[in-house]
């Protein structure tokens, strides 16, 4: 596994001041489903429903990827993801 | 933003958010319709050239009187039941995979899946079994409950317990046995009885909420919970409303609870009141809160009425229940989700939580939020119904149905139970959040609204248009 960089339109994505790119945010399926008691027995983490929403580590809130707020700070993709070579 | 505290993150290291094509491979949703439509296309194919490998391979019990009889029909057809099982493991398993799961654990957690379905299936084609009041679905039920509350199994064998995956898979498959005519149909009747239903289960939990003091938030999303798609809408408008991280386990212990009180209630309420199986289906179609757990109520009720005979004087078919219920359910209710959202959101950045962080509602969620399977069950009925166009009824029945719908129906049925066995297996009660009393009763007030606005509804109103839902 060779940690390597963003194709160029989500580095560009990634300077959006929006949840969804802000280091205190988190949105993974699994991650929302160990942190939301039940949400798997009638529902998923995984859902289209749940589009890209996710938990604000700063301020407590399950919130939209596109929500904003002035506290945000910019998540480093390479630092992240992590793509087979 | 108030300069909250920081809280402790499940995954701090996760990646961003990605959205985009990528979706159509990492959300379940597309996952199902992929899986639902391979099945639909080649069930036809193989139709088409004459061949009946997908009767072969969907085999479940047949009618059995004693213990060594259903092992012998188990033992005659046990190379049938391994190429299902691995049929189901290796699509499921790609899928999960994919969606970051583990293999290794999936396999076996299915394999527990498959042979407790084939229980539930093996009790309900017991000749004894309407005698006792088995019903499969609630039987899945009260098994999964049963073995998560009181027996427990390790964490990693809970990889193959995915109740939305198997509920939307089986949906898509139920598109190949509801005709588009019928959508078209009766579609606009289900929006029209859903919506007023929604709407009012909606306001009596926001208000009645409101009026116990509960933060307006968690009003709005136990209000979705109650009126769109329980657990899911749930969850969809806690993140366009920027809830609290402690509201959303609220609204999912409600739904949760009222939605398996009402799975067990419903069939029976209905069958007290002899309600025909096509307005039986509407009603829990407006009633229920999870697609999962109403497929679980209505395959009861179809199977209760079918078992009880024409001396119950119950009129209707499963299969009408069964399509009653989706066509509410489904094109009246759960498709409105993005709709939904996008309003609740318009509502909370504008009136309840102004601030100056430049925050706009994004109308584009109306599609992200769309629960994409929708697509595969519209396209499976459609694909169907274009393949039996020329036949006339008689031949449908002769032909089409035993040799290309009844595989897809039973296969079907299959996802069904992995589902409905699933809602046992992941409803641990001892782990859902505190609901606390105020919560409860604003739900409850919800429950009531709905149950009674829905009776009116799909019995008073439309009970004649639902009795005879048919071709």
């Amino acid at each position: 596994m060779t940690p390597i960089a963003m194709p160029e339109m989500q580095s560009v994505q990634a300077a959006v001041p929006r949840c969804g790119n802000c280091v205190h945010f988190s949105s993974a399926p699994a991650a929302m489903e160990a942190a939301f008691p039940g949400l798997t027995a009638l529902s998923s983490g995984y859902g289209s429903v749940r589009a890209q929403d996710g938990l604000c580590m700063r301020h407590g809130y399950y919130l939209a990827a596109w929500d904003r707020c002035g506290d945000f700070e910019v998540r480093d993709c390479r630092q992240s993801v992590e793509v087979s070579a | 933003m108030s300069d909250e505290s920081s809280i402790e993150s499940p995954e701090p290291m996760s990646p961003p958010a990605r959205a985009g094509w990528s979706e159509l491979w990492l959300k379940e949703d597309w996952w199902a319709v992929w899986i639902g439509l391979a099945f639909v296309i080649t069930a036809y194919l193989l139709f088409s050239s004459g061949s009946s490998a997908l009767n072969w391979i969907a085999v479940a019990p047949a009618k059995w009187s004693t213990f060594p009889k259903l092992l012998e029909q188990l033992g005659a057809n046990a190379g049938r039941y391994v190429a299902e099982f691995a049929l189901f493991a290796v699509v499921f398993g790609i899928a999960v995979k994919i969606l970051g799961h583990s293999l290794r654990a999936f396999v076996p957690s299915f394999l527990l899946v498959y042979v407790l379905s084939f229980t539930v299936f093996a009790a309900g084609a017991w000749d004894q079994a309407s005698r006792y009041s088995i019903e499969p679905p609630l039987l899945a039920l009260l098994i999964g409950l049963f073995l998560s509350n009181v027996v427990g199994f390790p964490k990693w064998l809970e990889t193959g317990f995915r109740v939305e995956f198997y509920v939307k898979t089986g949906i898509v498959l139920l598109g190949a046995g509801l005709p588009f005519t019928l959508i078209l149909w009766a579609g606009p009747t289900a929006l029209l009885q859903a919506s007023i239903v929604s709407l009012a289960t909606f306001f009596t939990i926001f208000f009645v909420g409101r009026k116990l003091g509960i933060d307006r938030k968690l009003c709005a999303i136990m209000g979705a919970g109650g009126a769109v798609c329980g657990v899911s809408a749930a969850i969809a408008v806690s993140g366009a409303v920027r809830a609290k991280k402690e509201q959303p386990p609220v609204a999912i212990t409600l739904v949760v609870i009222w939605a398996i009180v009402l799975v067990f209630a419903l069939p029976f309420v209905a069958k007290v009141l002899h309600l025909p199986t096509g307005t039986a289906g509407a009603w829990i179609g407006t009633s229920e809160f999870a697609d999962a757990s109403g497929f679980a109520a209505v395959q009861s009720y179809g199977n209760i009425v079918a078992q009880s005979g024409a001396e119950s004087g119950i009129t209707g078919t499963p299969e009408q229940a069964v399509w009653s219920y989706t066509l509410i359910k489904v094109i009246g209710r759960d498709i409105w989700i993005g709709i939904w959202a996008l309003a609740l959101s318009i509502v909370s950045i504008y009136w309840w939580e102004r601030d100056a962080s430049g925050r706009r509602p994004e109308a584009a969620q109306i599609w992200w939020r769309f629960p994409k399977f929708v697509i595969g069950f519209l396209i499976a009925s459609l694909l169907i119904t274009l393949a039996a166009r020329g036949y006339s009824l008689g031949d449908y029945d002769k032909l089409v149905k035993p040799g290309l719908v009844a595989p897809l129906i039973g296969l079907r049925t299959w996802a069904f139970t992995f589902c409905f066995l699933s809602i046992g297996l992941t409803t641990r009660f001892r782990d859902l959040a505190p609901a606390g009393g105020k919560p409860f009763w604003a739900f409850a007030a919800g429950v009531t609204v709905n149950l009674i606005v829905g009776y009116i509804l799909s019995i008073l109103v439309f009970g004649h248009y639902w009795a005879t839902l048919s071709h």
